[in-house]
């Protein structure tokens, strides 16, 4: 537990150095709901926001943070002191986690004031969807197994490809149906048994995914020594 | 004594036995000959290898990237690094072991500033101390003395022996060979 809370402490004084990120975590979230004011009727859609923060987090905190590091080189001495490959991985968890609920909370502070909606239930609800969203923390540490891409090329790649995605949200139902912020962003409200269970099959294969790239995580640099 | 038997990698290895002594060794070879990827292997986070290594548990190893953002605190370094250890009280356990060597190396005045307002030198100096406060058996120390200036390479030197009247096992590369001569018994070990 010392060597999570060593990597813990350590990524939340690196980002309360790095507001830019925590601004930038809210823009995108803000201005979808300035643009689709209109459409908002009830806290329910608030919900793409949420997912918005969550999974940005867990991509961008976990994955991507995580090859970073890796290929800057400068986990091999932290590596050969706690040597166990599952503490890095549960610290940037933990870090995510906290970042999304301060954001969460700054984004439905936000969002009551615009429209009034409780303050507590939408808490509630988002830090429901932090939960119910753990098993893609677990997955998006598969992207520490990607070789022979440069991790700037790869960031460029992920930020295109999840603005889009979140952009395109109800602009085609055709291409909902394969939008994967659409899946999760419904999570809230699942509610039959065929649909629980196809959560739960989902997130054993995300969570099995993601130990499989926990255990085999390598802190060596492929792209220097 | 870290044995290293039948030892294959990539093209720099090929059944390679190697028995590094107790005591301080001296890893030494041109660039490119393979010292890196050997202590990546000794330290055991590259297990992609054929052949065995043994001996090499309880193991710290300082390499050349450390540093994780040039914002943070000098001293959120040792915390980091000393808290991976298990040391809670992290500026007392390390200013108690530093204060001997006070007059080389004033680590109370980079204490509070950012790891970017350090100079190579000196950043490079930092973490060795971190590192060498750390209780292992055994210490890698990949190029301590790149960049260091006069003061903090005797500094180095005389924490070095420290360790090896601690009984230490101590494995050490560096282009610069004229710190070999301040130790009676180094082994030396030549990569060619």
């Amino acid at each position: 537990m010392d060597q999570v809370i060593a990597f813990f402490v350590l990524n939340v004084k690196m980002l309360k150095k790095d507001k830019l990120k925590m601004i930038w975590s809210l823009t995108m979230p803000a201005f979808f709901l300035i643009i689709n004011c209109d459409k908002v009727v009830e806290m329910t859609d608030m919900r793409f926001g949420w997912t918005y923060i969550i999974i940005s987090s867990y991509i961008y905190g976990i994955g991507i943070h995580s090859l970073t590091e890796k290929e800057a080189g400068t986990l091999k001495t932290a590596f050969s002191i706690s040597g166990k490959a599952y503490t890095f991985f549960f610290a940037n968890l933990f870090t995510q986690i906290v970042y999304s609920f301060v954001c969460l909370f700054l984004f439905n502070l936000v969002s009551t004031i615009l429209y009034g909606f409780s303050f507590f239930y939408m808490n509630l609800y988002s830090v429901l969807y932090l939960i119910l969203f753990i098993p893609i923390a677990f997955f998006c540490y598969n992207i520490t197994l990607i070789r022979n891409v440069h991790v700037n090329s790869l960031s460029v790649f992920v930020n295109i490809v999840f603005i889009m995605l979140f952009l395109s949200i109800g602009v085609n139902r055709t291409l909902d149906k394969f939008n994967p912020f659409i899946y999760f962003s419904n999570l809230l409200f699942l509610s039959q048994v065929k649909e629980i269970i196809q959560y739960i099959i989902i997130s054993v294969i995300l969570i099995g995914g993601g130990l499989y790239s926990i255990f085999h995580f390598n802190p060596l640099p492929t792209e220097r020594r | 004594m870290i044995k290293i038997r039948n030892f294959s990698k990539r093209e720099l290895y090929n059944n390679f036995n190697l028995d590094i002594d107790d005591g301080i060794t001296y890893l030494k070879g041109k660039n490119g000959s393979g010292k890196t990827t050997l202590l990546d292997c000794i330290s055991g986070l590259d297990t992609s290898y054929s052949g065995t290594i043994t001996g090499n548990e309880n193991i710290v190893y300082l390499n050349q990237q450390l540093y994780f953002s040039g914002r943070l605190k000098a001293k959120d370094m040792v915390q980091f690094l000393l808290r991976l250890q298990k040391i809670k009280n992290y500026k007392e356990y390390y200013w108690s072991k530093m204060e001997e060597y006070k007059k080389i190396f004033d680590y109370e005045k980079i204490w509070e500033k950012e790891i970017r307002m350090l100079s190579g030198g000196e950043l490079k100096l930092f973490f060795f101390t971190i590192i060498s406060v750390i209780e292992k058996k055994n210490y890698i120390f990949d190029e301590p003395f790149a960049s260091v200036d006069s003061a903090g390479k005797e500094l180095i030197i005389l924490i070095l022996k420290k360790l090896v009247r601690q009984e230490k096992n101590i494995i050490i590369t560096s282009h610069e060979e004229e710190f070999k001569s301040k130790f009676n018994d180094i082994s030396i070990i030549d990569l060619g």
